[in-house]
């Protein structure tokens, strides 16, 4: 795609470009905090030394699907290529290359031609509403990328009434389906649209829509997982209920509220508009209702809604044509150069594994002879993996759609609320725990003998008692 | 209900829906045994009430931790739970929630029904009052309220429409409504959500609503417990609430939160029919939308503030009705009178025939229970009620459902032993139980029973257990 900027700096921009640049800011100063990335990275190495992207992660995992297959094996290699190159700082290089370009997209599809005094709330809204989700290493990360185009299509398609060549939806859904198991929001948002339009009677473009929806199913697909992947949305729905990232969107809680300030926004326009497209108000209702879903839509709602909140303001808003005062260009270009140095320079000063924990427990089952299995909290497993240089065997890790619901159900069951600890205990025979202080489990454990060793941060590792020792 | 007699407004073949939607809640609403579980021990505080007239130091005999001096906010409430459970017992009780799901639905029907497209009517009115079905279904204070809910949500309507409600009926609604239940507040609220309304739509300051506001805040004062500590109690409510679902915020998704979301949508998609939307209007559906997303609780009283604005801008969006012919009309009022009628009766039998205890802990939880002198239950926070009201005299629990009763720190460290975060031994070294009834589920139960107390019963996902020293005979 060629990016080409058409956007007049106005001052308001500044806000924009304040706004975007504090958020890389932000971003470059955290250290990894995404659970799965360790297991992502040492999954990309075990891809690019198989060459197959099925039966991975079975020495540190030997509950669940042993021929389990994973959806998103371009990121995972692009990591482990990542770490051979500079280590976990090069990895969190890439998160703030991946929101730069967020961030830049976002700011071409919300801004470009448009008011400022109506685009610039949507967009610096839009980055509020980011500034949880584009701190994480995680594929879902580079998702959101494609996610910023898909939305600026959207637009195009609803707003431009142009359609989008097959080719470019293609190529877009095929890197992204490589990427992550999100792609199939590119036909499914490209098919709202279509029957969107259909609405409106707008045929031949709701046709070239539908055709481009087609085409994205079809790209997708083209994947080492192939129909796997486009089922994979099926497996998670199954498993992840005790996940707090699949759990509906509560509106007025922190992640919320930016989503449900860019929908109150719409629906305050369309009040206010003499009229409002058919097409758009599906489409939006549409987008809408899938962000609620699931806390981790919600980025993709804010990225697919951000372009059409702001035609939407700009037709309601009738706004005074902009003025641009001799050398906001200038300002802003200067502010974009002076945050993008901090950037780099506060993400030079940060340990990528500051927040790891629990790296010190990790350790110690490092040192271990042999390798120990350990019954652990779902969330450590990645650091327990990766600080013990892959010298545990693990009760769960990361990837719930690996895993039996009944296992998960079950396994959950013990941690939380002391379930069938016996039935689990002789499933996963474990010789050391590795839980929250503050879980049920690890009180319970001790209170049945086990010896707590070691206490890092809010972890404890347990060794087992003798009578209860697994797999020695 | 007064026909309309404007052409193609009136009785329409949609109200036939609106009929069966209607009963089938009050339906619903009857055959529900008890559910709440709140209810055994705003029976007992009725009681007491009735028996000594005082409004704090309620419920001590059988909570012997937390504040001794608690206040109710809902004294009248509590005192007609009580004298109907004397003289009807728990079915005396049942039967008041049946009344007041008839009058709630009724109310909505007027409200929202006459003199608007059929369609859109019926629509707003099936999802507000299935809604609210299952508040409906529960016997609690905040029920008593909902048709005074109804009658704020026609003044706020009509407020924007030019006519204010007349002062007195504003303070008689309020007094009553605070003596019910500590939601009073939302009466002056609404009022001032209403001048700020009609400053929006240009219009000059209201004298009128502005004297409500004052009307119904010093109405709402007019409680017995507001100076003894029960004006106080409810912003304690705000802080003392963050372990309970119902007052966590609402997920739109939710079969909590589903028909709000049904409700807004259905406007928003009204809104993007052409034409402009009254600024007033806007702000009213933000408000009432937000108010209901901020806790679950909240849900059925923002449906019904926001039924009549509904009604109106889904109406206004749908085509005319068709004009009816006077024998059709007179049919059409036959047929819906009769779903009424039949679905009343069918609610006063299925209320008849169901036992309101059904849906009660197990029966045989508390004949595992020592009969004795006193008993303190180490108990699960939702049994504290039931088993100070069902268990022997003399059962002491260690909470029960008053949340603004017990301190942060204890009720903190009350759920960390539920959950055995923490030094469970302590508090129950520090509560003294003689026995314990807890969910299966709650890991404390499966460490007690490790810790030798016995399991005296179990069943229904309740688990009793003894404290060893008392399994001895």
């Amino acid at each position: 795609m060629l990016l080409t900027i058409h956007v007049t700096p106005r001052p308001l921009h500044l806000l924009a470009v304040v706004a975007g640049g504090l958020l890389l800011v932000y971003s470059a100063s955290v250290p990894i905090v995404d659970i799965d990335l360790w297991w992502h990275r040492r999954l990309g190495v075990e891809i690019l030394d198989q060459q197959a992207v099925s039966g991975l992660g079975n020495s540190w995992a030997p509950f669940g699907d042993q021929d389990w297959t994973t959806t998103q094996w371009l990121a995972e290699v692009m990591y482990a290529w990542l770490y051979s190159l500079g280590g976990f700082s090069a990895i969190t290089a890439v998160r703030l290359v991946a929101g730069l370009l967020i961030l830049v997209f976002l700011g071409w599809t919300v801004l470009r031609g448009r008011s400022s005094l109506t685009a610039v709330p949507v967009y610096v809204t839009a980055v509020f509403g980011l500034a949880l989700f584009i701190v994480q290493d995680r594929p879902q990360t580079l998702a959101l990328v494609g996610a910023v185009v898909l939305g600026g299509w959207l637009d195009h398609i609803l707003n431009g009434d142009r359609s989008i060549p097959a080719w470019q939806v293609g190529l877009l859904t095929w890197v992204w389906a490589n990427l992550h198991g999100s792609w199939l929001l590119v036909p499914a948002v490209l098919a709202l649209a279509a029957l969107a339009l259909l609405v409106e009677r707008r045929t031949p473009l709701a046709r070239a829509t539908g055709i481009a929806a087609a085409v994205a199913a079809g790209a997708g697909l083209l994947t080492p997982a192939g129909l796997s992947s486009a089922l994979a949305p099926l497996r998670f729905t199954q498993r992840t209920t005790f996940l707090g990232e699949w759990n509906q969107v509560e509106l007025l809680a922190p992640y919320g509220i930016p989503l449900a300030l860019m929908a109150a926004s719409a629906a305050v326009c369309w009040a206010r508009a003499d009229t409002v497209p058919r097409a758009e108000a599906v489409v939006v209702l549409g987008v809408s209702v899938f962000a609620l879903t699931a806390n981790r839509n919600i980025p993709f709602g804010i990225v697919l809604l951000a372009p059409l909140l702001a035609s939407i303001a700009g037709r309601s808003a009738h706004p005074q044509p902009d003025r641009s005062p001799p050398g906001t260009a200038v300002l802003a270009g200067s502010l974009a150069v002076v945050l993008a140095t901090a950037a780099i320079v506060t993400h030079s000063r940060v340990d990528p594994a500051a927040r790891a924990e629990p790296r010190v427990i990790a350790s110690v089952l490092g040192q271990e002879p042999g390798t120990v299995r350990v019954l652990n909290t779902y969330e450590a497993a990645g650091v327990l993996l990766e600080f013990s240089g892959g010298n545990v065997e693990l009760g769960i890790d990361g990837r719930a759609d690996r895993y039996d619901p009944d296992f998960v159900a079950r396994y959950f069951g013990a941690v939380y609320r002391l379930e069938d600890v016996d039935g689990v205990l002789e499933t996963i025979r474990p010789q050391a725990a590795v839980l929250r202080q503050s879980e049920p489990l690890a009180t319970h454990l001790q209170s049945r003998g086990w010896v707590a060793t070691h206490v890092d941060g809010d972890y404890v590792l347990m060794e087992a008692r003798p009578t209860e020792r697994g797999a020695d | 209900m007064r026909v309309a007699a404007e052409p193609g407004v009136g009785w329409q073949p949609g109200y036939i829906v609106a009929a069966v939607a209607g009963v089938g809640v009050v339906f619903a609403a009857a055959s529900a045994p008890i559910l709440d579980e709140d209810i055994w021990w705003h029976v007992l505080i009725g009681q007491q009430i009735a028996e000594t007239w005082q409004f704090s130091a309620l419920g001590n005999a059988w909570a012997p931790f937390g504040n001794q001096d608690w206040t109710t906010t809902q004294w009248l409430s509590e005192l007609v739970y009580g004298v109907l459970h004397a003289l009807g017992g728990w079915s005396g009780v049942t039967s008041l929630r049946v009344a007041i799901a008839a009058l709630t639905v009724s109310a909505i029907a007027v409200t929202v029904l006459p003199r608007r497209q059929s369609l859109g009517a019926t629509l707003i009115f099936v999802v507000v009052v299935a809604g609210i079905a299952l508040w409906l279904s529960r016997d609690r204070p905040q029920a008593l309220v909902l048709p005074l809910a109804v009658v704020l949500a026609r003044w706020l309507h009509s407020s924007l429409r030019g006519y204010v409600p007349p002062w007195w009926q504003v303070a008689l609604v309020t007094a009553l409504w605070s003596n019910l239940h500590g939601s009073w507040l939302l009466v002056p609220g609404v009022f001032a959500l209403a001048t700020a309304c009609r400053l929006l739509d240009g219009e000059a300051l209201s004298r009128h609503l502005l004297v409500l506001v004052v009307v119904s805040t010093a109405a709402g004062l007019a409680n017995p417990t507001t100076f003894t500590g029960g004006l106080l109690a409810i912003p304690r409510f705000a802080t003392h609430t963050s372990d309970l679902v119902e007052w966590g915020h609402t997920p739109l998704l939710s079969s909590y939160g589903a028909m709000l979301m049904a409700l807004m949508a259905a406007i928003v998609i009204a809104w993007s029919r052409p034409g402009k939307v009254p600024r007033s209007e806007i702000l009213i559906v933000l408000s009432m939308s937000a108010f209901g997303l901020v806790a679950i609780r909240n849900v059925p009283l923002a449906l019904i503030l926001l039924a009549p604005v509904a009604a109106d801008r889904v109406s206004s969006a749908l085509p005319g009705d068709r004009n009816r012919g006077e024998a059709e009309r007179a049919m059409l009022r036959v047929i819906v009178a009769g779903i009424a009628a039949v679905g009343l009766a069918a609610a006063t039998l299925a209320w008849s025939r169901v036992d309101p205890l059904a849906g009660a802990p197990s029966a045989s939880i508390v004949r595992a229970l020592p009969a004795g002198s006193e008993t303190r239950v180490l108990n699960e926070y939702a049994l504290g009620g039931f088993l100070a009201a069902q268990g022997p005299a003399g059962t002491q629990v260690v909470i029960d459902g008053r949340a603004d009763r017990y301190s942060l720190e204890y009720k903190g460290e009350y759920f960390a032993a539920l959950r055995s975060l923490t030094d469970w031994q302590e508090f129950v070294q520090r509560t003294n139980p003689d026995v314990a009834v807890l969910a299966t589920t709650t890991p404390l139960s499966v460490e007690l029973e490790l810790a030798g107390w016995k399991v005296l019963e179990r069943d229904s996902g309740v688990v009793v257990l003894a404290r060893p020293a008392q399994v001895t005979p």
